[in-house]
């Protein structure tokens, strides 16, 4: 009986353990995605940060900061510019620790859609 | 003999490198072309005026008079919008007249009031240039025509971009200390539902491009109508090019009319309008309410503003 006690005890212990270490949020750092714009090359950059903030970047302007949480592979995220408390929703896809596509679950904001989806990202130092 | 060989060594290599420090390789692309012809008066009919004129670079290639002057001191009827970051833009002067950079490059020297000179005119003069003729040649293999000019004009517009504010270094380089507290605040202020200034103003370069009336438009003594002069839509009386806000605190006065002296004025404007013009015709629906901000809150607003003068730039803004 101790035997089971100490097992399920230890079972316990572990689980915990397991529950308590959140998730890594690979998103946090900065992606880049190069792209053409009426004839010339552009670059857009989002900074994901650990605070759950983040900003978006037009050839390294700023041009939009908002909020953002992950769900295991799926991103939330919200800006005033695309609505009060509307927040989109992506699909990341994790390209080993180095790139990443987004693919859009849902948003109603097209100017972010059109930004993001389906487009390839590579993380910058 | 030994002696002779090293001065006519050291001799030949001076003047090798003296010759080769002096020789000005001039222009040799279509920007930097164009460099030279926005500074260059050869395209004013009385050969006093260029684009750098009213356009001055040391304010971000705006002017700092409520309008300018052009060709015999003839008053322009607008503010001179800065011609720096233009990259991303998709309509050109404050009532978006010209949809293309090519297009507005050529419209001022062709106005009546800013450079009054007919395009034909001014090709015959580059044509007549030896130095115009031959640069031409070399970077376009063309001769002067009313396409290379816009191209080149253009050209050197589209390298004035600016990103290199204290605002980008803190968001982009998550520096914290790149702007002041009071600049933070300012900025979520901007995004945030008190101000909502992101409302017209996002995008690279904080302007969007939308046509909005924010109220500058009464009939009585505010009488330019703005984009409907283009459209000849009623709805767009009063309408204007939302401004873009990079280097924007270098570049007093402000509005299409540059009726506000300083960034306070403008928030105070915006604050509520009805103080400043109180029978506006058809004000935007997002001025229909004052904002009620605390005198803190515009200071914030104006120190977020200033955190958005490129670094090339810092120097002037304590002039204001």
């Amino acid at each position: 009986m101790k035997k089971i006690i100490l097992s399920c005890l230890l079972a316990l212990v572990v689980l915990t353990a397991f529950k308590l270490i959140d998730e890594p949020n690979q998103l946090i750092g900065r992606w880049e995605n190069t792209r053409i714009f009426q004839g010339s090359k552009i670059s857009l950059i989002g900074n994901f940060k650990a605070d759950g903030s983040y900003s978006g970047f037009i050839n390294k302007k700023a041009f939009v900061t908002g909020t953002y949480h992950m769900k295991h592979d799926t991103l939330y995220i919200g800006d005033n510019t695309c609505g009060l408390n509307y927040t989109g929703s992506y699909k990341v896809q994790f390209f080993g620790q180095d790139s990443l596509r987004f693919h859009v679950i849902q948003d109603t904001c097209q100017g972010r859609r059109e930004g993001t989806d389906n487009f390839l990202f590579r993380k910058i130092k | 003999m030994k002696k002779l060989y090293l001065i006519l060594f050291l001799g030949g290599l001076v003047l090798v490198v003296s010759q080769s420090a002096f020789t000005d390789t001039g222009p040799q692309t279509p920007a930097e072309l164009g460099r030279k012809l926005f500074f260059d008066p050869i395209l004013s009919k009385t050969k006093k005026i260029s684009c750098a004129s009213c356009h001055k670079e040391e304010f971000a290639f705006a002017d700092t008079s409520a309008v300018s002057l052009g060709v015999r001191n003839q008053k322009g009827v607008r503010n001179t919008p800065s011609a720096m970051n233009m990259k991303l833009q998709v309509a050109f002067f404050w009532d978006g007249r010209a949809k293309t950079l090519e297009q507005q490059a050529l419209m001022p020297i062709e106005n009546s009031i800013e450079m009054d000179l007919p395009i034909k005119t001014a090709l015959w003069r580059l044509n007549n240039s030896k130095t115009y003729r031959k640069l031409f040649q070399a970077i376009f293999n063309q001769a002067p025509d009313q396409h290379n000019l816009a191209k080149a004009l253009a050209g050197f517009e589209r390298t004035l971009e600016t990103s290199d504010s204290p605002l980008d270094d803190w968001l982009l380089n998550n520096n914290e200390s790149a702007v002041s507290e009071s600049a933070k605040r300012g900025y979520a202020l901007f995004n945030g539902t008190k101000a909502n200034c992101v409302q017209c103003h996002f995008g690279a370069d904080f302007n969007n491009t939308e046509f909005r009336s924010i109220g500058l438009y009464d009939g009585k003594t505010l009488k330019d109508s703005g984009r409907a002069a283009i459209t000849k839509r009623p709805e767009d009386i009063g309408k204007f090019k939302i401004g873009a806000l990079r280097n924007v605190a270098i570049t007093p006065p402000y509005m299409h009319n540059g009726m506000f002296k300083t960034l306070r004025e403008v928030i105070d404007y915006y604050n509520d309008p009805d103080k400043i013009v109180p029978q506006a015709i058809g004000r935007d629906t997002l001025l229909a309410r004052p904002m009620n901000l605390t005198e803190q809150e515009k200071t914030d607003l104006v120190n977020f503003m200033e955190a958005l003068t490129d670094k090339r730039f810092a120097g002037k803004l304590q002039k204001f």
